[in-house]
């Protein structure tokens, strides 16, 4: 798989802008993508270290109409990547 | 924060006001803070999204032109309380340099107006003209032409009838050709009037503007004739490069109508007037004519005893009070336009631009002069609102505004200030009556206040 279909995009919100002080950050990835090709396609595409990927998949959503049960959102998979101390990611903003 | 002020003349300070540049980085945060209050963002509640990620989304340069702009109004609010200035007219910042964040604008300061030794202003009062006989007989022919009854005659023109006519008329210059010579309909015509009901008498003829000799021109015309004739007219008629010397006319008579005058009597009296008899009838018209003429009189007046405050008068103001006095000038003179049914930009595209403008500009400054002048008088003389007069008028008009239906109930606050402007202008207007015809020299002068204040009282002084 190539490093830019690893890597989706950036998750930005409250709860992974607070993740900067550990200077982690979130990406949603592809779900087949490991976590070795994660840190890989990281550190090739932004030119930090990484220190540590821990991955997650997140369930689907659903939601009922009346009797209908109607999905909301497919599953994803999210990567929650650890940088070396004094790197940083301009696209989250920091 | 550094501030440095320079006077500009007339009637302004340029201020120039340098800020920390952490007081823009404050800024900064402040506006990224509103936007996310104001707007919802993915991922995070409303107020919580970091300024940065605010600048990615609505952009660095826009976030930062708030910034300033927000700075700017902070600034200019210490600027001013710290420099001890208030402005007449709204200060316009501009950004001098952004590093450090340096603003600029201009003040405008209060205008300043010296009515010089106003009290001391006498103005002659204008002579009442008196109401004759010969007035009234005028009014009561023209009563009984308005009623008369109107009967269509196929005979030559005479006194007293009421022509339709077809006027054209072309100015001619006194070096011009005979108008013999000329051929005048190959010309635009610088009259041109169709259908134009005229009475023939020598007063109508007048008051519709048309020269001497007009009336003896169309009389004895046939129905269907066209006459040519030439009138000289009076020497200052036409531009004062090419002054004209006559006029050239072409008329054609289409209708006549005769009058048939009623008789002069105490029915017509009763008819008319709603009076019992010719005499009662003569004495209402009388007074009427008398009351016109006073009001006429008052007007004239008031209107040399303005002129004469007013060119006694210095004033002076920022540009930006003019500036304004033109854009609410412009403004009502378009409202008013618009009422009529013309368009501004139609009415606009007909005249030359700059003449326009610069005629706006005269009348404005005529306005805010005037208004000025007499902002001033009514503070020098401590001229109050009646507030029992407004209260009366307003219970009057609460009244019958109850007594009128919901819809076609008038705007009570548009009529409240109405009626102060015109009571307060009722003030103004007697007071000023009252010092320029020295009536009121005595209660004004503080000197002649003081000389009575010394005088010894004949009643309670003990005796020597």
């Amino acid at each position: 798989m190539h490093r830019y279909e690893v890597l989706r995009r950036p998750l930005l919100s409250e709860k992974t802008q607070a993740l900067g002080v550990l200077n982690q950050y979130a990406f949603e990835v592809a779900m087949t993508a490991t976590k070795v090709e994660i840190r890989e396609a990281v550190e090739s595409i932004f030119n930090v270290k990484v220190v540590q990927v821990r991955t997650a998949v997140m369930p689907s959503k659903d939601r009922r109409w009346g009797r209908k049960t109607v999905r909301r959102s497919g599953k994803l998979k999210k990567a929650l990547v650890t940088l070396r101390p004094g790197d940083s990611l301009d696209v989250f903003g920091a | 924060m550094k501030i440095s002020r320079e006077d500009v003349e007339p009637l302004q300070v340029r201020l120039t006001v340098e800020v920390a540049p952490e007081r823009l980085e404050a800024a900064r945060r402040d506006v990224a803070q509103a936007y996310s209050k104001r707007y919802r963002i993915p991922g995070f509640r409303p107020g919580k999204v970091p300024p940065d990620r605010v600048a990615a989304l609505i952009g660095e340069a826009s976030l930062n032109e708030e910034a300033m702009e927000q700075l700017g109004r902070e600034v200019l609010q210490a600027a001013l309380k710290a420099e001890g200035l208030s402005s007449v007219a709204p200060v316009m910042l501009e950004l001098l340099r952004a590093e450090p964040p340096t603003f600029v604008g201009t003040v405008s300061l209060e205008p300043q107006v010296d009515l010089g030794d106003y009290r001391a202003l006498r103005v002659p009062e204008p002579e009442l003209p008196e109401v004759t006989d010969d007035d009234v007989d005028e009014m009561l022919e023209r009563l009984r032409r308005d009623a008369a009854e109107r009967l269509p005659v196929d005979r030559p023109s005479e006194i007293g009838d009421v022509a339709t006519l077809n006027v054209k008329g072309w100015r001619r210059a006194a070096d011009e050709a005979d108008p013999e010579a000329l051929d005048l309909e190959a010309r635009p015509a610088d009259l041109d009037v169709a259908e134009g009901r005229l009475t023939l008498t020598e007063a109508d003829v007048a008051s519709a503007g048309l020269p001497d000799g007009f009336l003896d021109a169309v009389l004895g015309m046939a129905l269907g004739q066209e006459r040519r004739f030439s009138l000289p007219l009076p020497a200052a008629t036409g531009a004062p490069e090419a002054p004209a010397a006559a006029m050239d006319f072409v008329v054609t008579l289409t209708e006549l109508v005769a009058l048939d005058l009623p008789a002069l009597d105490d029915a017509f009296a009763a008819k008319v007037g709603d009076a019992v008899d010719l005499d009662s009838l003569r004495s209402k018209i009388g007074e009427s004519m008398r009351q016109r003429r006073r009001v006429q009189q008052r007007e004239a007046f008031l209107e040399a005893a303005r002129g004469a405050l007013e060119s006694g008068a210095v004033v002076s103001w920022p540009p930006a009070l003019l500036t304004q006095e033109i854009k609410d000038f412009i403004a009502e003179f378009r409202e008013q336009l618009e009422r009529q049914g013309i368009e501004w930009q139609a009415w606009v595209a007909q005249r030359d631009e700059s003449a326009l403008w610069s005629e706006f500009e005269q009348t404005a400054a005529r306005r805010l002069r005037t208004r000025l002048v007499i902002s001033r008088l009514v503070e020098l003389e401590g001229l109050d609102l009646d507030q029992e007069a407004l209260d009366r008028r307003m219970a009057m008009m609460r009244d019958m505004s109850a007594r009128t239906p919901k819809k076609r109930r008038p705007d009570l606050q548009a009529m409240m200030v109405n009626t102060m402007n015109n009571l307060m202008m009722g003030r103004i207007n007697e007071r000023l009556l009252e010092i320029v015809s020295g009536q009121a020299a005595a209660d004004l002068d503080p000197e002649l206040d003081t000389a009575t204040d010394l005088q010894p009282d004949p009643i309670n002084a003990e005796p020597s």
